[in-house]
């Protein structure tokens, strides 16, 4: 479970997160909609610990991400948003390093690299550079190193940028299976990614929780009966 | 440790299957032999001990240690990589220490490729080897310390350029910066001052090395800058996270 209180992050005087509340459970995707500068990405930083919040905590399955930001990173799978791959290595190279980072067993190692290779369609390119990839298949590596460790908690910003069709459709099937049992953060501005994948939209607006509601129920709020139209209208009213 | 060398090894990796190696391995041999025949004397000189060529190590390695870590911190929050290692399961002092590690392996195989030079003139001369292997023990040390600071000054910026620039200007001033003229102290002043100076300066302590004798005072500054620069790193970027 994640609880996230009272969290807050000023950058200089400008609040990029002001005082949002929530928590969630396993089994659940969530889905962080906002406008640029809204604070998704700053929020999504603070759950994975890579920056620390000015005010306010938050906990991993009981653990402070402050006070034991190694134990809860086991336990997170994260894909930035902006490309963090080392392009001079190959795919493989990438995947190994990145298990011997996460400290995967190494009896397990092997089987856990051909599983996400399988998953996500990259066995054809398992030797070459990161570098002379597309930018589909490089969004697909860096997924593949965050489900290295089977994590409890997948963080994904922007994760079917750069795919094709049937790689997002192939990609939203494998998130409803994963997210039985775990926990997945999505972040996104496709409003037809929400609705296929999303149990529950957090929508943010300057750095505020606005809303907190199902996609459903987030449809419902306006006669127009769609989360874009919702969207704009929340989060313009704010202004 | 498998986190420790995993990083080692990719560290390792972007050196050695580059143009870095060429560069970096390239300069610092261009600048050794330079340095060792048209400046050091090596053929006027009495030199058993390599003299001519040990003795400006300092000065090749103020220019080459900062080539090999500008980009070591700069490079991987240039292109938001570093936002993947701070959210791994791994601690901030070992991601320092791996990339420290990393830089070492470089130094010691510079110093390496140095040694075909010493081979020759071992077989050709009589030279004294026992006074040579204490100094390349202490060239590896100041590498240490060099890296060190240029780690923790690449830190500071997400340019390679400016980080190297950082570096240079940080080491030439701990090596052979002399302030004494332009405080205008009086005699007994100006000796504390060249003794404080001397205690701090990376030359007074490496000479020792050269002249053939591993003191632990000169031993322990190396290590210690090491440490220091290590454990700043470290505060940086703990710093850099807000």
């Amino acid at each position: 479970m994640i609880i996230v209180k009272n969290l807050c992050k000023y950058y200089n005087k400008k609040k990029a997160v002001d005082n949002v509340n929530f928590s969630i459970s396993r089994g659940e995707v969530v889905s962080l909609l906002g406008p640029n500068g809204a604070g998704k990405t700053t929020l999504m930083r603070m759950i994975t610990g890579f920056i620390t919040p000015t005010q306010g905590s938050v906990t991993i399955f009981g653990t402070d991400v402050e006070k034991d930001r190694i134990e809860c990173a086991k336990k997170i799978g994260y894909v930035p948003e902006n490309g963090f791959l080392y392009y001079e290595m190959s795919v493989l190279d990438f995947l190994k390093f990145c298990s011997d980072i996460k400290n995967i067993p190494q009896a397990q190692v092997w089987e856990r690299i051909k599983y996400v290779l399988e998953v996500l369609d990259l066995s054809d390119v398992v030797e070459q550079k990161i570098e002379s990839l597309s930018k589909g298949y490089k969004r697909r590596v860096g997924i593949a190193s965050a489900l290295l460790n089977n994590p409890d908690i997948l963080i994904l910003d922007e994760p079917t940028e750069g795919l094709d069709p049937n790689q997002k459709v192939k990609f939203r099937e494998f998130i409803r299976s994963y997210a039985k049992d775990k926990i997945v953060i999505i972040s996104t501005h496709i409003m037809e990614e929400v609705e296929a994948l999303a149990d529950r939209v957090i929508l943010l607006n300057s750095g505020k929780l606005v809303k907190d509601t199902s996609p459903e129920e987030l449809k419902k709020l306006f006669p127009e009966h769609n989360i874009a139209t919702a969207f704009y209208k929340i989060t313009n009213e704010a202004k | 440790m498998r986190q420790l060398f995993a990083l080692i090894k990719k560290e390792n990796y972007t050196f050695f299957n580059g143009w870095s190696l060429w560069i970096i391995g390239g300069s610092y041999i261009f600048l050794s032999t330079f340095l060792n025949f048209f400046m050091g004397g090596f053929f006027s000189l009495s030199n058993a001990g390599l003299y001519s060529f040990f003795s400006f190590q300092n000065i090749v390695f103020i220019f080459v240690c900062p080539a090999i870590t500008m980009k070591l911190w700069a490079e991987e929050r240039k292109y938001g990589t570093i936002e993947f290692l701070l959210t791994q399961p791994i601690s901030l002092s070992k991601l320092v220490l791996g990339k420290f590690l990393s830089c070492l392996c470089i130094i010691g195989f510079l110093l390496f490729i140095s040694f075909p030079f010493w081979l020759y003139c071992t077989l050709n001369y009589n030279m004294d080897n026992l006074n040579i292997i204490t100094t390349y023990f202490g060239c590896f040390l100041m590498g240490c310390a060099f890296c060190a600071i240029g780690c923790m000054i690449s830190a500071l910026s997400t340019s390679s350029a400016i980080s190297y620039i950082g570096t240079l200007l940080a080491l030439f001033l701990i090596s052979f910066a002399d302030f004494s003229r332009l405080l205008h102290l009086t005699k007994e002043q100006e000796d504390i001052y060249i003794r404080l100076q001397n205690s701090l300066n990376f030359d007074y302590h490496y000479y020792d090395f050269l002249t053939g004798q591993i003191s632990l005072d000169n031993v322990f500054y190396f290590v210690l800058l090491s440490i220091v620069g290590i454990w700043l790193n470290i505060r940086i970027l703990e710093y850099k996270k807000g």
